[in-house]
């Protein structure tokens, strides 16, 4: 993680990290949120299989082979979605640094 | 209008507004009302199982009509569900502050049931967990609770962010449902589906 010394958000980061921890209640369903902030991308799979399910149930003519096309899908939209990651993370890290190093 | 039998032929867009109506009360009604069961109970469980998801990642804060509008109005497309979850969320929920109103309770309050008033809470020494003092005119008014947990935690970050996208997405999704159910133009060859 990039931190930025003497930034608003490292010291509110900093004084967070000093304070007294309140406790949390214990884990509720359906009430307060997963903890699950490390793993978050993971999520993707769950919502791929979700919305393949919905749109082939609505888009395909007949439902013969109907989860073929879900996990078919589903793959499509993990990979494309990976995809788009990798070619942002290089935009950014790769090429716009390579330009700006390269700037007059 | 009714629905064609599945078997018969239909080649052009039929207006289907009972369809319609039902597809926006429940997911996959609308579909199950024009003969296709297996296709209603996948839409079904595609949609709320998008919508609980959601709920499940972020909590019941993710569908919060006041809080978050732009968002609850996808959400809203799931049905009278999305209203009904909105509706007990800020009225079980959320603590009422006299000057501003209703909004989320902080992690050191506890929510007064039937005020729905907050209530400050301290830690007990001993044990470490949060106490609250009741006050007000009820029977318990006076009396301590111990643990006095805020009643539900916001979330925050990435699990709000997906939360809140996994509820929303529910509705889009059931919008291409509902249109599908109200503008039926499939079943060429009849299916059972």
């Amino acid at each position: 993680m990039i931190s930025f010394p003497g930034s608003i958000l490292t010291i509110a980061a900093q004084s967070a990290d000093k304070a007294p921890a309140w406790p949390m209640p214990p884990f509720r369903p359906f009430l307060d949120p997963i903890e699950l902030h490390q793993w978050w991308f993971l999520l993707l799979i769950p919502m791929a299989l979700l919305v393949s399910m919905t749109y082939k149930a609505v888009r395909l003519q007949t439902l013969e082979r109907y989860w073929r096309h879900v996990t078919l899908m589903s793959a499509q939209i993990i990979v494309g979605m990976i995809a788009l990651g990798a070619s942002t993370y290089l935009m950014v890290f790769w090429f716009a640094r390579f330009v700006a190093e390269r700037a007059p | 209008m009714p629905p064609p039998p599945p078997g018969t032929t239909s080649k052009h867009l039929a207006l289907q507004p009972i369809a319609g109506v039902l597809a926006i009360v429940l997911p996959g009604l609308g579909h199950w009302y024009l003969g296709y069961p297996r296709r209603a109970r996948l839409i079904a469980a595609g949609v709320l199982g998008m919508f609980v998801s959601g709920l499940f990642i972020g909590g019941i804060d993710v569908v919060d009509r006041r809080e978050d509008f732009p968002w609850f109005v996808g959400q809203a497309l799931v049905g009278p569900i999305a209203f009904g979850v909105d509706w007990v969320h800020q009225n079980q929920y959320k603590v009422r502050v006299p000057a501003s109103g209703l909004r989320s309770a902080y992690p050191n309050e506890y929510r007064q049931a039937g005020t729905g008033l907050p209530v400050i809470t301290t830690l007990d020494p001993a044990t470490g967990l949060p106490v609250a003092r009741l006050t007000g005119t009820s029977p318990v008014a006076g009396s301590t609770l111990s643990p006095a947990w805020p009643p539900n935690v916001k979330s925050l970050g990435r699990m709000n962010e997906l939360g809140t996208l996994f509820c929303t997405i529910a509705g889009m999704l059931n919008l291409i449902c509902i249109v599908d159910a109200a503008f039926s133009r499939r079943r060429e060859q009849g299916e059972p589906a």
